[in-house]
This record gives structure tokens, sequence and C-alpha cells, in this order.
């Protein structure tokens, strides 16, 4: 339970956040679906905004983003898939 | 006819460079409303706006990352674009996005991790690439900064482009620059944009006259002095800027 409620937390985090970065006039936290893409179809982010966004991520929640992984691009696909992400990496920073 | 008249020798002997362009179109927009009415003819004054120039035409994807210059800029050449249809352009500003640029030094220096898209954008053609995309526009463009000749370097370069193009498009854009700089250099107060069409010489409007000659003067003219001059309806003046003086000239076609 407490999990799930991470997740949600960190997930609403993140949306507002990605509005907050990213400057997306006129969208709220609810337009953003946790599910869908965040790049290209979807919210239609391009390659700097992933960029603006590492950087973002990084200050806030001081975790390492290894560019050179091949899980990168994934891990950016969507709300849901970077709340996992954050998460697993904060994980990382407690050991 | 060509729109640079040509290189020639004046009676004193010295080099003269002389341009000659029909003036088609302009459109100004300025950070402070302008209360002048006698405008040059063929034209607008954009409303200021509050001090940030409309680029509602614009999608929210694309106007998020303007800049308060790239507003501007934008703004002004999206409406001679939108009134003589697209064009090759020539983007001239002297310092370009001068605040941007400062704010990341100053960030590296506090080590401080430098934001991706304010890096992309503080590259001097980021501006006119802005613009290109927002028109989907093929056509060729170039992006120009300071130099001796000032905004003049840009019509030579227009006058260029002209000799395989009809028409060309020029904006020239400035802001103030940083508080650091101000004691080494003038510095606009406002932020505006000038977007001018011009043609060959010899068109059905007004013809913008500019004469080079070589110059040895101390004082340095304010080139800005032609946006107030657009404002006030003023049809002539000169501009020493060190090695050259420039006079310039809207006359009826």
């Amino acid at each position: 339970m407490n999990n799930r409620r991470t997740m949600e937390n960190i997930e609403a985090e993140l949306k507002q956040l990605i509005i907050d970065t990213l400057e997306l006039e006129g969208i709220s936290s609810a337009d953003i679906l946790s599910e869908a893409p965040l790049f290209g179809e979807g919210l239609g982010l391009d390659s700097i905004d992933a960029l603006e966004l590492g950087v973002a991520l990084k200050k806030k929640y001081k975790i390492h983003i290894d560019t050179d992984s091949a899980e990168l691009v994934n891990y950016f696909a969507s709300v849901n898939n970077l709340a996992g992400f954050v998460i697993s990496q904060q994980k990382k920073n407690t050991l | 006819m060509a729109p640079s008249d040509n290189t020639q020798r004046s009676e004193t002997g010295s080099q003269e460079t002389r341009l000659c362009f029909t003036l088609g179109r302009w459109c100004l927009w300025q950070s402070a409303a302008a209360h002048q009415r006698d405008f040059w003819p063929n034209g607008e004054v954009l409303p200021c706006n509050g001090g940030s120039a409309d680029v509602g035409f614009l999608p929210m994807m694309q106007r998020r990352r303007l800049s308060p210059l790239a507003r501007a800029a934008s703004a002004v050449a999206w409406h001679c674009w939108q009134k003589c249809g697209d064009m090759p352009a020539v983007f001239f500003s002297g310092h370009g996005e001068s605040q941007y640029y400062f704010d990341m030094l100053h960030g590296m220096v506090e080590r401080e991790e430098t934001s991706p898209s304010r890096f992309s954008l503080c590259v001097h053609n980021a501006i006119a690439g802005l613009s290109s995309l927002h028109r989907a526009s093929f056509l060729p463009y170039v992006s120009l900064a300071g130099g001796t000749e000032g905004i003049f370097g840009a019509f030579l370069e227009a006058a260029g482009q002209l000799l395989d193009a009809p028409k060309v498009l020029v904006v020239w854009y400035g802001q103030a620059l940083p508080e650091a700089y101000r004691a080494y250099l003038a510095t606009p107060e406002i932020t505006w944009a000038l977007a001018m069409v011009l043609t060959r010489a010899g068109g059905p409007s007004h013809q913008l006259r500019l004469v080079r000659r070589p110059g040895n003067s101390q004082a340095e003219g304010d080139e800005q002095s032609l946006v107030q001059a657009i404002l006030d309806g003023r049809r002539s003046s000169l501009c020493p800027l060190g090695h050259s003086l420039w006079l310039w000239s809207l006359d009826d076609a």
C-alpha cells in the first residue's frame, strides 16, 4: 500500500515538474496521463525536452542518470515509467 | 536593376558603396509603447502588449521556449511573411541573447547544470532557425552578429541575396545588455525588433538608399536612431560608425 502511495505521489510530482520545467502553458497535471507516451505522439515532447527533464530530475531527486544506458528511452517513455525509474534510483542512493 | 548601384570613387577620391532597395513592407515591435503617429508608409507598429510581443499565432508547443527577444523577432518576421509571402531572410542582432548567455556563464561559475534548452537557444542563429520552423520554410536564411558596420552589414548581405532572390526579409532585433556589460558598451533600454521586406531598386514603392563612405570618426553613431526615424517619419539621416559613415534616405517611388 505504501509503495503504491509513493508511486502515485511521485507521478503527481513528476507531472508538475514536467509542466513547470518545460513551460507547458495551459496544461494541467490532469491532462497528462501516467501511461501515455511523453515523446512524439501523446504530449509531443522532443529531444531537448528529454535533456531538460534529465537536468530537472537530477536536481530534484539527486539521482544519477546513466546516459549510456540502453534502457533510458524506456525510462522516459511515460510518467509511469519515469516514476518507477526515480524510485529505483532513490533506493540505490539509500543503499 | 541590381540592388546595389555599385562601388565607385567619389569626387574626393574615397571609395563609396551605394545600395538601393525598394521597401515593400516593414513591421516594428518594441517593449515601450510608441506614441508617434507619423510612421513611415507601408508598415505597422505592433501593440506593445504589456512589454511582451504577442505570438499567439504560434501553437503553444512552439511559443513556449521563445525568450522575450525571440518573441519580438518572430512576431515582426511573421507579420511580414503573412503580408508578402515566404522569402529568404537576413537576421541581424548585435549581441543576440546576451541575457541568456550571461546567466549561463554565471551558472557555470556557480557549478550549476546548464539548461539544455537555454544553451541551444543562445546560439546566434537560433531565433532565425525557430522563425524558419514557424513558417515551415525551406528557403535560406543567415544570422549575422555585431561587426564594424552594425545593421548596415545586414543591408550589404541583403543586397547580395537580391542578386538571386526577388525579395529578402531583413529582421533586426536587440535588447538591453546585462548590467555587467553596460560600463563598456552603449545599450538600448528596451527590447525591440524590426522587419523589412526589401526588393530590388526601381520597384513601385519607396526607395531606401544607403551610402557608405570611409570614415574616421571618434563619435559612435546610434544606429538605433533608424528605428526612431521610422516612428518619427524622418526620411534621412547619417550614422558614423568609426571606420565608416552611413547615409540613408527613404525616397518616394
